[in-house]
């Protein structure tokens, strides 16, 4: 296939044949996408940016870092014990804990470092362990996934401020002056963060499925233009008044028009060539919902886009990644839904030379405990499952000027919590600001008297993780 | 140690040291005491139709500028139609505008929309911005279905439409239910809906930590608060002192001690999955509450004289039945034993809010939330085939449930029987019906219906059922006359023999028990039906909360701060005293109301300044710190705000005055001279053209096909006659069209926040995927449908004239000789270029004019 265009020069020699002798210039800018809000000009990064965009795979509903990269072999030798005094209970929880239990799957080490590994990602794990840089010692005290969901992607838990990807757009806007500069593949329920005090124009534009059942990926209102729309849109500025138009909706209508002859190309995967399609999982049943998800994500990075969630949120093997009961077979079937196609992606932007100005981000709003989850006190009653656990938990980021085969911070010897190097959610957010070239501090925005912050008063630069 | 983002540490340094160091700084203007300032004289006397244009005129002059000509009739006409009402004039209006030509024509105008109950809609919406109120977002289980915001809401439309005198209404949003009982019953139920402002926001009740939750709500009340009446958000005070605004801490938790004072949430359990619900209370008089109670009491009382009954009625069963003992056993001999599998309800296979409790020995499950509750088994039967299934339940009222076999709904709404109670002695079995089984696992879940309880639970039991042991029982009871029903209890539970009292029910038949069952029914028929609305009380001992460090929920290091007002303004105002038995919201509304408040009566005038004119004389109006941005005419803002408090806060009166002033009627047109010198409008030489809001826009699509039939000025608000308007129809369960969630997208899209938050000034940014939804939605699509409907039902019109009325009912202004000619020449290219047919030509034109400038901004 052709690749999408990337600069604005190729843009508007293709774009103009579809339109009749508007001056196009000034449409084809990033500032059309950027601040139109009371910021300056923020498309400037404030330092040179090791990565230009990002993709953030969000496995909802808790990955237990216990069960995938966080290897803690006392666990199988002390299953069906308490937890030791020394580990602490939380104040208030969000379930009765009980007795340790061991992880079900298989741990080696793999790779030439000989990282410590279960068999849950074993596609990833063979190809991509050696390069994945991993933050073992993430931390916050959101015990529920409503706040640890906000917390993770706007840096408060229970209030409405905007996201991660709004504030990326904000700080950087667009490299593809025809595509938003955020796109939110299959968010939970189907919305993405509302952008609170950002202006609208830094949302995430949702990628939904039309319904549960189907496979299909949509974009709102986006549709290949109805015939004729080329005179409706000339009709339309007709109507307007010549003296004084609009310049700012005039510009809408036109980047609109653009978008429409533009993105539905994007979104057809079929562009793509078989083998291709075939390294994300394409075509096989369990992996072709997240194959798709990923394939495209990679086509809006290759676009431009600034940042682009891919959330992994059907429930197709039991309730997402929230394995209260049935650890195994519900964390078995979520991994192997997402390791070829993760795999996938990772090889295929390496071999297009984007991941090393891609930064890829993997991870939940939480872990899991490493005890099993009672329900009303009870023992043995219900399944093997873990309760989330905010307190220590792993996220991993592959290219985007991290270091490869990296391990920052550690938990305690159950997993449990953080006590190595410990990363908050504000320190992880500062660190993907500074990767993106932007200073956390002076990523501001006025709002009701105060400069607002992504990482209010916190955050600190994990220095180490940078390359 | 918590730091200040950087950028903020040079300002905070000016401000703190501004405040600290200068000898006398005049205090920052918002700060200030009212006072009403002169009009200015000015040259243009002519221009002047009222004081407000004086301060406008007066810097204009200064700077050697004039404002640009009046607006046109029509322009004026849709300009204070949408403003008053959110709604375009209609064709009728248009007509019978353009028909006066009395000189006061337009304050005619103004004094029909003023009244017309459409007012308290449009400018009811803005108000509710400010409220955080959203549509479908306070929801509370057992009443899931009602939107609890919705009397709110009602009461705001209501209250405006009144011209509710706006210290009255504010009082009454704080404190309402510890105002005097007025006479006039709609006003005692309107002070029991009002407080509800402090319980529609956004508190996340699933909090782990009850006291971080705790302390959210009072942050969350306080915030909105503070911003909606003040212009000022003391929030930020949580942590530390304000950085800019005179808002210490402790004044913060001043605050605190009030709202913390205050009851929303029914229980604060410490786990969240006990529930905690927002306190809600029936709407209702004492006296409707006390006749309920009557009744109430009534049922009670021949419940338990049920009960009773039945106890005497199992007696005399159970000493008839019992000397055949024998007979029953040895019949049941001679059948084979049942299939029957059994559970304990406590081992269950999962489940959604409800737990485990031992009461008097006996485990049993019950709800923990009402909410969404089911609990679920995997019976594992031998043979495939038709199951009975059974629970042993106990409640005191009926409750509906619904069983569901392998996620299919088998049984959508049983009514269980009310058991006499809660305890185990009320435990008796219901048969929920009989469904078929596979072989091997079969997964059953029983819900609560619409979120109510579900009954105690003690077993469940699934028994296999054929013809041939059907008809076997049914031979033995007939040959030995022995009882059908006891036959089949023994066989499947011999060991629960002799059923309870409240088991007994399902043997015995006895006259007096249909007759209390009769009155009984005839009480429950005479309660009446009470609307639940949200509630807000004072907790009996009201407590003083202590700073907490940095906003910490556990750091409490000092004494507690007594109750209070914030101590803004105190050298000019008195502060009430707050009595030791009540939370202090009257006394923050008295404070907040008080004439000699400096920010309560500007804050109000700048947004009603900012609704009228799309900006507010503040552009901050929910900041009026020092953060905020200075009013553009400060004297004009002041004269506003006294003339507010002079006219008895009369909102109306202040309408009135603003949009017959010439400054309200300007034109939009530009000027080279007056752009140059002031090229943001801000010294206002015409009239400021902006977006109008989403819900205005929807509105217009509406009214364009008729939708939205006026009402009568004057008469009191009919909402079954509104009820499409965009203010009403946020939830998609209830749009007139299924397309509640394109029009929940469309408001979103087009600027109204649907997170809970205040929004002080609506979002109208602009962006490609507004116009992707013109070019695209189906909404859009389906109206210009409608309205090309209507067009071409109209008889006897040709195309210009049917043009014509295409704009005068969206845009109100016929379109001139080179736009009609366009439109024709674009109708011509969708018949012929595209050919389209009829009404698709003129859905498509229809379409162009919902997406022009005209349709969606104020000129």
């Amino acid at each position: 296939m052709n690749p999408p265009p990337r600069t604005p020069a190729t843009l508007s020699r293709r774009s103009l044949m579809g339109l009749s002798g508007l001056a196009l210039a000034d449409l084809l800018t990033r500032q059309a996408w950027a601040a139109s809000g009371q910021a300056g000009d923020p498309a400037e990064p404030h330092f040179p940016a090791r990565a230009k965009r990002m993709i953030f795979i969000l496995l909802d509903g808790g990955l237990s870092q216990v069960d995938s990269y966080d290897y803690k072999p006392r666990l199988q030798d002390e299953h069906g014990r308490e937890l030791p005094a020394s580990i602490r209970q939380p104040k208030f929880t969000f379930a009765t804990r009980g007795r340790i239990i061991g992880s079900p799957f298989a741990w080696r080490q793999w790779g030439a470092n000989g990282t410590w590994a279960s068999d849950l990602f074993p596609e990833v794990n063979r190809r991509w362990i050696d390069k994945l840089c991993f933050i073992h010692s993430l931390h916050h005290e959101n015990e529920d996934h409503t706040t640890a969901m906000s917390f993770l992607n706007t840096g408060v838990p229970r209030e409405t401020r905007p996201a991660l990807g709004s504030w990326l757009t904000y700080g950087l806007g667009s490299d593809n002056g025809n595509l938003p500069a955020y796109i939110d593949i299959t968010p939970k329920d189907g919305r993405t963060f509302p952008t609170g005090f950002l202006p609208s124009i830094h949302g995430g534009v949702p990628i939904v499925r039309p319904d549960r059942a189907s496979r299909d990926l949509r974009w709102e209102n986006l549709q290949p233009g109805f015939d004729g729309q080329r005179a409706h849109l000339d009709f339309i500025r007709a109507l307007n008044n010549p003296h004084d138009p609009l310049q700012v909706e005039l510009r809408n209508r036109e980047l609109a028009f653009r978008m429409q002859s533009v993105a539905p190309g994007i979104m057809d995967l079929h562009r793509e060539s078989e083998s291709t399609r075939t390294q994300y999982g394409i075509g096989d049943e369990h992996t072709d919902d997240f194959g798709r998800t990923l394939l495209l994500a990679r086509r809006f990075a290759e676009a431009g886009v600034r940042y682009i969630t891919a959330t992994h949120s059907t429930s197709r093997y039991g309730n997402l990644w929230d394995q209260h009961a049935n650890l195994e077979k519900g964390h078995r079937g979520n991994a192997h839904a997402v390791d070829k196609p993760i795999a996938g992606l990772l090889h295929d932007l390496e071999a297009r030379g984007l991941l090393d100005d891609t930064l890829v981000l993997c991870g939940s709003e939480f872990g899991r405990t490493p005890s099993r989850e009672l329900f009303d006190g009870q023992m043995g009653r219900d399944d093997n499952g873990r309760d989330h656990n905010p307190h220590g938990f792993t996220m991993w980021m592959a290219g985007g000027g991290t270091q490869p085969g990296y391990h920052h911070g550690a938990t305690d010897d159950y997993g449990f919590y953080a006590t190595r190097d410990k990363v908050s959610i504000h320190d992880l957010h500062a660190t993907i600001l500074r990767l993106m070239g932007l200073d956390h501090e002076r990523l501001t925005y006025r709002h009701a008297g105060r400069d607002y912050r992504l990482t209010d008063v916190y955050g600190k630069v994990v220095q180490a993780i940078l390359r | 140690m918590r730091r200040i983002p950087g950028p903020l540490f040079h300002s905070v340094l000016l401000a703190w040291t501004g405040l600290a160091c200068a000898a006398a700084p005049p205090p920052h203007w918002s700060f200030q005491p009212l006072r009403k300032p002169a009009p200015p004289q000015v040259a243009g006397i002519s221009w002047v139709r009222n004081p407000i244009d004086r301060f406008i005129l007066a810097p204009l002059e200064a700077r050697g500028l004039q404002p640009v000509a009046e607006a046109d009739r029509l322009t004026l006409l849709r300009r204070l139609t949408i403003d008053l009402t959110g709604l375009p004039p209609t064709i009728a209006e248009i007509d019978a505008f353009l028909a006066d030509d009395s000189t006061d024509a337009h304050e005619h105008l103004v004094d029909r929309l003023l009244a017309s109950p459409h007012y308290g809609e449009r400018w009811g919406r803005h108000w509710l911005d400010v409220a955080r109120y959203v549509q479908g977002r306070t929801k509370v289980a057992g009443v899931d279905r009602t939107d609890l915001a919705e009397p709110y809401r009602d009461y705001v439309v209501r209250s405006l439409n009144a011209d509710k005198p706006y210290d009255r209404f504010v009082t009454e949003q704080l404190a309402g239910d510890l105002l005097p009982e007025p006479d006039d019953r709609r006003a005692g139920l309107d002070q029991a809906v009002a407080p509800a402002f402090l319980s529609i926001g956004p508190w996340f009740a699933d909090c782990a930590d009850p006291n971080s939750l705790r302390m959210d709500v009072i942050n969350e009340q306080i915030s909105t608060v503070s911003q909606a009446f003040l212009g000022l958000d003391f929030g930020c005070a949580r942590c530390h002192d304000h950085k800019f605004d005179p808002v210490p801490t402790r004044d913060y938790y001043a605050l605190a001690g009030i709202f913390g004072s205050t009851r929303v949430i029914e229980t604060m359990n410490e786990n969240w999955r006990d529930g905690r619900m927002r306190l809600t209370r029936p709407l209702a008089t004492p006296e409707q509450l006390a006749a309920t109670g009557v009744v109430r009491r009534a049922i009670d009382g021949l419940r338990g004289d049920r009960w009773r009954a039945l106890q005497e009625a199992r007696e005399s069963w159970l000493a008839e039945i019992s000397p055949h003992r024998a007979a029953y056993r040895e019949a049941l001999s001679t059948v084979p034993p049942p299939t029957v599998i059994r559970f304990e309800a406590e081992d269950y296979h999962g489940q959604n809010n409800v737990r485990r409790v031992t009461i008097e020995g006996v485990e049993l499950v019950e709800t923990q939330r009402a909410r969404e509750q089911w609990v679920q088994y995997r019976p594992i039967v031998p043979e495939a085939g038709r199951y009975l299934v059974q629970i042993r339940c106990a409640a005191p009222v009926p409750l509906r449930v619904e069983l569901k076999l392998d996620g299919k709904p088998v049984l959508p709404d049983k009514l269980l029987p009310a058991t006499g109670g809660w305890e185990p002695r009320h435990l008796r079995w219901v048969t929920l019906g009989t469904f078929p089984f596979r072989t091997g696992s079969n997964d059953v879940r029983l819900w609560a219906k619409e979120n109510a309880n579900l009954p105690r639970l003690d077993q469940i039991r699934f028994v296999l059922e054929g013809p041939a042991r059907e008809s076997a029982l049914d031979d033995l009871a007939t040959q030995r006359h022995l009882d059908r029903n006891v036959l089949a209890e023994l066989a499947v539970n011999p060991a629960g023999w002799p059923p309870n009292v409240a088991d007994a029910e399902r043997f015995v038949t006895a006259p007096a028990l249909e007759a209390l069952d009769a009155r009984i029914a005839e009480w429950e028929d005479k309660l009446p039906q009470l609307e639940t609305v949200l509630a807000v009380e004072d907790y009996p001992q009201p407590v003083n909360e202590p700073v907490h460090a940095a906003g910490e929920v556990y750091e409490m290091p000092g004494d507690p701060v007594p109750r209070g007002v914030p101590s803004i303004a105190a050298d000019f105002m008195e502060r009430p005293r707050i009595p030791e038995s009540a939370s202090g919201r009257l006394q923050l509304a008295q404070w907040i109301t008080d004439p000699h408040n400096p920010l309560t009566a500007r804050v109000i005038a700048n947004r009603l300044w900012l609704g009228h004119f799309g900006r507010g004389l503040v552009e901050t109006p929910g900041d009026f710190g020092i953060q905020g941005t200075p009013p553009s005419n400060r004297d004009l803002l002041d004269w506003l705000a006294a003339t507010l408090i002079e006219e008895n806060w009369s909102l109306k009166a202040l309408h009135r005055h603003i949009v017959t002033s010439a400054a309200y009627r300007l034109g939009g047109e530009t000027d080279p001279r007056s752009a140059a010198t002031d090229p943001d409008n801000r010294l206002h030489w015409r009239y400021p053209r902006h977006r109008l809001e989403a819900e205005a826009i929807y509105d217009a699509m509406l009214t364009s096909i008729g939708k939205v039939p006026r009402q009568p000025a004057g008469q009191p608000l009919d909402t079954s006659r509104s009820k499409d308007r965009a203010l009403y129809i946020l939830t998609s369960s209830r749009s007139p069209l299924g397309m509640g969630i394109e029009i929940r997208k469309m408001l979103s899209l087009f600027g109204c926040d649907p997170s809970g938050v205040p929004v002080h000034r609506r979002d109208h940014s602009t962006s490609a995927a507004q116009s992707l939804f013109w070019l695209n939605n189906k909404l859009p699509k389906y109206y210009a449908g409608k309205l090309a409907a209507r067009l071409l039902a109209l008889p006897g019109l040709d195309d210009p004239a049917r043009a014509t009325m295409a704009f005068r009912l969206t845009v109100t202004r016929p379109p001139d000789r080179e736009t009609l000619t366009r439109s024709l020449a674009y109708l011509h290219s969708c018949r012929h270029d595209q050919g389209l047919g009829e009404t698709e030509a003129w859905s498509r034109l229809c379409l162009a004019i919902f997406s022009s400038d005209a349709f969606s901004y104020l000129e």
